[in-house]
């Protein structure tokens, strides 16, 4: 079990990510925005952090690196739908960095599962 | 009775003052000597003013030359000369109108009178030996003027006719009953008749009745709003604008109408080619705009679907339901990135292909899934060369190409016939490519063939013949785009209910026509632009561009990674330098860098970096990457960016001449 913190601006995507990971018995909840994660992830240090790139108020990226900076080498898994420039571009970001893996959306529910199990069972083993 | 305005030239203050008490004359400027008189008289003329005639005192009389006014005049004949002679003074025959000092009003008057009609025999006699006639009797010499009037008129309406007759727009001329008064030979052309078949013809009576009817129209139109009228009429070998207006007499009586046909065929076609590239703008747009909310949408559906048969385990029946949803959402995320596809010029993966090879595995892949009623032959030349593309496009165009014509063939069977051989393509060829060796694919089928008029559109987005739901209409258009930007031709030939054939040309080898003709004239032509890319705006970045600019570069400043690859993207070509102006966030940086180099192999670049960072750049582009340590000195910094063009220079000069 993990706590899992999700960040994404679409209400949709992140309440059923929530519900998902919950489900499949991790505990889960959910931020809007780049801001609010990173106040989320300092008040409540989840394991692993799944979040969307582009947002308002902070993209992903730019929380991504500030929680690195802050927090040390927390999980995360990034997703991108993409928009002008493919989501692999921005994803690419991401990638570079260590314990971050990518998801293009859509995705399969059940890759973001083996992607989260992975990243924890990495983590805890290490 | 009106004033005469007369000008006097070196007379003295007494005559002066004659002058200026007579009550029918007006002395409207004095002046000592004729280079005065000359400065003031331009004045005069300026204002309109110019005199009626000009008194000379006798002294300086053969100091006058009519040319010195002759500018400042119409003519210089115009010009009423006056000489006043002292009574001591004789009298000599120059040619010059005499009056003798002092004179009085009427004489003065008397004496111009004479003055102006020898003027005016002059001008009659000058007139007459321009023209070689010897008479000399007023009526004669006034119908020599009306004939010289009558001439340039005559000459002037030969000219119009000479113009109407050989004009590129038809033009009719109509009487007011709607009969054929004339026609010009452009005219001629445009119905296919000749002048004399047509002449003194009703209107109504023209081969094409889209014409007749139309002129009738117009002729209806105008004897009601008395208005011209205009309008766009379909004739079979073009599109032509029509103007029909009506001719009146100065009275304003109707003589007939005049319509004029002009040929607006390429000019619609530019028009069309317009419009379509605006089309496509907006698909890409809207394409950017949309994928992500497209994306987010289709993966929410999906992801509650999944939780819902994970969770729930459904029977079978439900799993047959949910799983066709999964499906909807596998087809909808597939849309959305053929969709994608079209706004994405971005150059990724580029390497050798081989055409043959990937025709191979897509049919193989094709035939173990259609029906046994298709067929697929093929035909591949092996001398064929490889091309220089993403393989994933090549792959795209032969997929869509061999799908398109699979769903073309209705009824019991069909072929699908798929050829590829090499073309040596000439410099003269109507297809608009450049010359060179180029691989031609061809995509033939059976199947129902397509109408002319519907094959004109088929490359547009969302331009579907299939019943709907059947296809998105994007398939041809991504083909398309992707032929475009391979700088190849894409083609159609088809016959109604028989066959179609889709002929494909693509350039051999590394054909990189942007990198190698089109980025160093991009480079040469004004100065060279500096993208400077940093991290906050206010952040110590306001200096060193000012120096560059200072040195008469270019410089475009962005702010964030993502910022700076937008711009990037949306015009790769407008820079020739990139800059960031400290590493941006370590991984956005080298992503953004590596991103750039990718798609502009050759642009230079510097980063500034700090000694105290211990960022690992590993970009194969060492040669054209400066890493330079803050703080740094102008004129270093200068130097530097100076280098790195000169290099450029080099490179570029390299890139042209051929290497083996």
């Amino acid at each position: 079990m993990a706590n899992i913190l999700v960040v994404d601006d679409d209400d949709d995507i992140r309440e059923t990510l929530v519900d998902y990971m919950n489900a499949r018995g991790h505990h889960a909840w959910g931020a809007g925005n780049g801001r609010e994660a990173i106040d989320m992830v300092a008040k409540e240090h989840p394991d692993l952090l799944i979040t969307d790139i582009i947002m308002p108020e902070k993209d992903g990226i730019q929380m991504i690196i500030e929680t690195r900076k802050k927090f040390g080498d927390i999980p995360i898994i990034a997703m991108s739908g993409g928009g002008r420039i493919p989501a692999s571009v921005y994803l690419a970001h991401a990638k570079a960095l260590k314990g971050v893996k990518t998801l293009e959306k859509p995705f399969k529910v059940t890759a973001l599962l083996k992607a989260v199990n992975e990243l924890v069972n990495g983590a805890a083993g290490q | 009775m009106e004033r005469i305005n007369v000008f006097a030239v070196g007379c003295d203050d007494k005559l002066t003052e004659q002058l200026s008490s007579f009550s029918g004359f007006s002395l409207v400027g004095t002046a000592p000597d004729f280079d005065k008189a000359v400065k003031t008289f331009r004045l005069l003329a300026v204002s309109d003013r110019i005199p009626d005639a000009i008194l000379i005192a006798s002294s300086i009389r053969h100091d006058f030359h009519a040319s010195h006014f002759a500018t400042l005049v119409n003519d210089e004949h115009e010009l009423t000369v006056l000489v006043i002679k002292n009574p001591d003074e004789e009298f000599c025959d120059d040619g010059f109108v005499y009056v003798c000092s002092p004179f009085t009003e009427p004489q003065l008057r008397e004496s111009l009178c004479t003055a102006t009609k020898i003027r005016n025999l002059k001008l009659g006699m000058d007139f007459l030996c321009r023209n070689g006639t010897s008479s000399t009797s007023r009526e004669e010499l006034d119908a020599t003027v009306l004939n010289e009037q009558f001439k340039a008129t005559r000459r002037l309406q030969q000219m119009m006719i000479a113009t109407v007759q050989n004009t590129i727009e038809g033009i009719v001329l109509v009487n007011p009953q709607g009969r054929i008064e004339y026609l010009n030979k452009a005219f001629e052309r445009i119905a296919g008749k000749k002048r004399s078949e047509l002449i003194g013809k009703h209107i109504k009576y023209f081969e094409s009745n889209k014409f007749s009817s139309s002129l009738l129209h117009a002729l209806k139109k105008i004897a009601i709003s008395h208005n011209p009228w205009k309008g766009n009429i379909r004739l079979d070998d073009g599109i032509y604008e029509l103007f029909v207006g009506a001719i009146k007499d100065r009275d304003g009586n109707l003589l007939g109408y005049a319509a004029i046909l002009a040929d607006i065929s390429s000019r619609r076609a530019v028009e069309n080619k317009f419009i379509q590239e605006q089309k496509m703008d907006a698909v890409v747009t809207l394409a950017g705009g949309v994928a992500h909310d497209f994306n987010n949408i289709i993966l929410a559906l999906q992801a509650n679907v999944e939780t819902l048969m994970e969770l729930r385990k459904p029977d079978e029946i439900g799993e047959k339901y949910f799983k066709r949803i999964l499906a909807a959402c596998e087809h909808a995320g597939l849309m959305v990135k053929k969709f994608l596809n079209l706004s994405r010029n971005i150059r990724e993966e580029i390497s050798m292909v081989s055409v043959g090879d990937t025709l191979r595995e897509v049919t193989g892949m094709l035939e173990a899934s259609v029906t046994e009623k298709i067929s697929f032959e093929l035909n591949i030349a092996p001398e064929c060369k490889d091309i220089y593309a993403n393989p994933g496009s090549v792959f795209e165009i032969i997929m869509n190409l061999v799908h398109n014509a699979m769903d073309a063939i209705k009824g019991d069977s069909g072929r699908i016939m798929i050829s590829l051989e090499p073309v040596l393509i000439q410099s003269e060829n109507s297809l608009g490519l450049a010359p060179g060796e180029y691989v031609r694919l061809v995509v033939a089928d059976t199947g129902e063939g397509i109408s002319d008029e519907l094959a004109g559109r088929i490359f547009e987005p969302f331009f579907s013949t299939k019943k709907s739901g059947k296809g998105y209409g994007l398939g041809l258009s991504v083909v398309h785009q992707i032929v475009e930007s391979l700088n190849g031709h894409i083609g159609l030939r088809s016959k109604p209910e028989e066959c179609t054939e889709f002929h494909v040309y693509l350039p051999v080898g590394k054909q990189d026509n942007t990198t190698d003709t089109d980025l160093p004239q991009n480079q040469h032509s004004g100065p060279e632009h500096i993208l400077w890319i940093c991290e906050l705006i206010a952040e110590e970045s306001a200096e060193l561009p000012a120096v560059l600019r200072a040195s008469g570069y270019n410089v475009t400043i962005v702010c964030g990674a993502m910022e700076a690859m937008d711009m990037f993207n949306n015009n790769p070509l407008k820079f020739d330098m990139v800059i960031s102006d400290k590493v941006i966030r370590a991984v956005d940086g080298r992503a953004l860098f590596k991103h750039i180099f990718n798609i502009r192999p050759d642009i230079p670049a510097i980063l500034f970096t700090r000694q105290t960072d211990t960022i690992e750049i590993s970009l194969s582009v060492a040669n054209k990457l400066v890493m330079l340590i803050k703080p740094v000195e102008e004129a270093t910094f200068i130097d530097t960016v100076k280098i790195l063009f000169s290099k450029r220079d080099l490179s570029a000069r390299l890139m042209q001449t051929p290497e083996q």
